[in-house]
């Protein structure tokens, strides 16, 4: 079964009275467990593709399933249960709350629905298995970029996802530390079987298994 | 998320701190201004409770003090029926006792009343002052002649004096009998003195002129008094100096005016007070939103629907409604406390008053932070993490 299956999707953004074709009829089939980049110009789509696919906004037309699921037929509070109980987000550069400490940020999606019982001691097991052992309680200003992305992994850890999409997570990291958050994202791919899907201008990290989506100008041109 | 929410209050505590205090502000404000008020309308009835007969003065005059009638008039309304004593008081107002002006503030005018005690023992239930005594003795009639007065316990407390004292009256030394309280504001500021010395106290040497009665009817009830008024009134309809009769009821309904436009008053300032609170605290929640666009862009792309950030920025904004609900109460009850000292009468801070208020607070901090929460439950994830 595939795990994401998207259909003619488009997406159009009406800015005055000129309308923004950002993506014009993708269709596209990602299995289960796979590793997925996704490249192609500036501009040409990628991160409005990731926010279809990550259920934070719904296509101007088109159908995208998620583990079977039609996303369109979702109502607002579902797609909300949905991310948060199976998928998993590192945005570029802001991905935690400044108020929190890095566990109370591994926790925030769990907040609002009130915490199961030894979930705090598994987050600090994840921040751990990030190597973030030692800045348990570091807020988010007193933490690298490197370390913040971590934490926003760590996060995705603990919910053993289906999903994790990244959109440009190394985009701020020099090359060394933007090798370890890639490092992280394939481990989590590895041992936990989640799929994972970045968009990225980084290909160095392209392995030979991986797929690979280009987009250019809001259509898919190539797929291997 | 109630620690969360409140973390999120204290990060800017100085702005926060600034929204309870316009919320405190509201809330003491109003609950000194009800207890002072309530305070008064205690003070006036207990007046009207105390004094249940009529009075009787010259038409058009308003107030005992303005008033002049022959003393004569007693023995004509002593034959009506229904009544069954009538006796003179002569009422004048004292400016200076012990040498200090009485007229400064509105409750520590004193003024001087004369009364014929002889007359007095025909009352069945007595009058005010006599049945309010608490030290020394009445007036009477072996005082005519002598400079002699019954003073209120609020006047011997102001001016440190006390039976077998001495109070200077305008120019005059009149020696201390008994001391009185009828826990009356109104009541409270009257130096008792036998009619004669009253009428030597004004200046005046005939011994036929007072400015009033007190009627005391046989039969305690509305109807009654309204039947007796009138008869008194038609009694002297005739005479080149025609009489008012005041009942009770009729004081009550001045008051009643009065009373209610202190109560609209109060209804206006409270609503003025609350609604600048609610504004501080919505300004207060929208600069915290605005500020934390990104932030609910995250809390939503991890899960949380509209109804986690509605009930998040509400929580946030109730916490500022409790604070400044305590704050406005504590305040407002000490400084009603406060004030209290300087008062003539005790204002009055009933349970239910501080709980209402305390509640005002709370809803306040609901309803300012109704539009943020709404605001940031309906941003859309994606943009409210691109504003980062
Ligand atoms: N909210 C929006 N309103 C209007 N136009 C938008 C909006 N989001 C994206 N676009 C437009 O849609 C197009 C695709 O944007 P998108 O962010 O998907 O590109 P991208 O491939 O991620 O680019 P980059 O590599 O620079 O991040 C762009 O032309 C962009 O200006
Ligand atoms: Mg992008």
């Amino acid at each position: 079964m595939s795990l994401l299956r998207a259909v003619n999707l488009t997406k159009t953004f009406a800015i005055g009275s000129r309308p923004v074709e950002a993506l014009r009829g993708v269709s596209i089939e990602l299995p289960e467990n796979s590793f997925t980049f996704v490249v192609g110009p500036s501009g040409s789509g990628k991160s409005t593709f990731m926010h279809l696919a990550g259920a934070l906004e719904r296509p101007t037309s088109g159908t995208i399933e998620v583990a079977g699921r039609d996303l369109g037929a979702l109502s607002d509070d579902e797609l909300s249960d949905f991310r948060r109980e199976k998928l998993g987000f590192v945005f570029q550069a802001f991905n935690l709350i400044p108020n929190l400490n890095a566990v109370e940020n591994v926790l925030v999606p769990f907040y609002a629905k009130g915490l199961a019982e030894g979930m705090r001691e598994k987050a600090k097991e994840m921040l751990k298995r990030v190597g973030l052992g030692d800045r348990l309680d570091h807020r988010p200003r007193q933490l690298s970029g490197g370390e913040q992305q971590r934490v926003a992994i760590a996060r995705a850890l603990l919910k053993d996802p289906l999903l994790l999409l990244a959109d440009e997570p190394t985009g701020e990291l020099d090359s060394k530390t933007g090798a370890e958050i890639f490092a992280l994202m394939r481990s989590l791919h590895r041992e936990k079987g989640a799929s994972v899907v970045v968009v990225t201008h980084d290909t160095r990290y392209i392995e030979p298994a991986d797929r690979v989506i280009r987009i250019e100008d809001g259509r898919i041109v190539e797929e291997k | 998320m109630l620690r969360f929410a409140l973390l999120n209050i204290l990060t800017r505590p100085l702005r926060s701190f600034l929204a309870l205090v316009g919320v405190a502000v509201a809330i003491a404000g109003v609950v000194g201004l009800i207890s002072v008020s309530s305070g008064l309308k205690n003070t006036m009835t207990d007046t009207l409770d105390k004094v249940e007969g009529l009075v009787m003065i010259e038409a058009n005059s308003v107030d005992p003090i303005f008033s002049s009638l022959p003393i004569s008039y007693a023995n004509r309304v002593e034959k009506i029926p229904g009544v069954a004593a009538c006796v003179p008081e002569y009422w004048k107002v004292a400016p200076n006792v012990e040498g200090q002006k009485t007229l400064m503030g509105m409750f520590s005018a004193v003024v001087v009343l004369g009364l014929d005690p002889e007359r007095h023992t025909r009352l069945s239930a007595g009058h005010v002052y006599s049945r309010s005594m608490k030290r020394g003795r009445n007036i009477e009639g072996q005082d005519a002649g002598k400079r002699r007065v019954v003073v209120s316990e609020r006047i011997a407390k102001k001016y440190g004096k006390d039976v077998g004292g001495s109070i200077k009256v305008g120019e005059l030394l009149y020696e201390i009998v008994g001391v009185y309280q009828t826990g009356s504001l109104f009541l409270d500021g009257t130096l008792v003195m036998h009619l004669d010395q009253a009428w030597a106290f004004a200046g005046i040497s005939g011994k036929d002129v007072v400015t009033s009665f007190y009627v005391e009817p046989k039969v305690q009830s509305k109807e009654e008094m309204a039947r007796i008024e009138k008869a008194i009134e038609d009694e002297f309809s005739k005479d080149p100096k025609k009489v008012d009769c005041l009942s009770t009821a009729e004081w009550q309904s001045e008051f009643g005016k009065l009373i209610s436009n202190l109560d609209v008053f109060l209804v206006v300032v409270s609503s003025i007070a609350v609604i600048v609170g609610a504004i501080g605290i919505l300004n207060t929640m929208l600069m915290s939103v605005t500020e934390r666009i990104p932030e609910f862009g995250i809390l939503k792309a991890n899960g949380w629907s509209r109804g986690d950030v509605t009930r998040l920025v509400l929580v946030e904004s109730t916490y500022l409604g409790i604070a400044g609900g305590l704050l406005g109460c504590s305040v407002g009850v000490a400084g009603v406390q406060i004030a209290a000292r300087f008062m003539p009468f005790a204002p009055a801070t009933p349970p239910s008053l501080v709980a209402t208020a305390f509640g005002v607070g709370v809803v306040l901090g609901i309803l300012g932070g109704v539009y943020p929460a709404r605001h940031a439950a309906g941003l859309s994830p994606v943009e409210a993490i691109r504003a980062a």
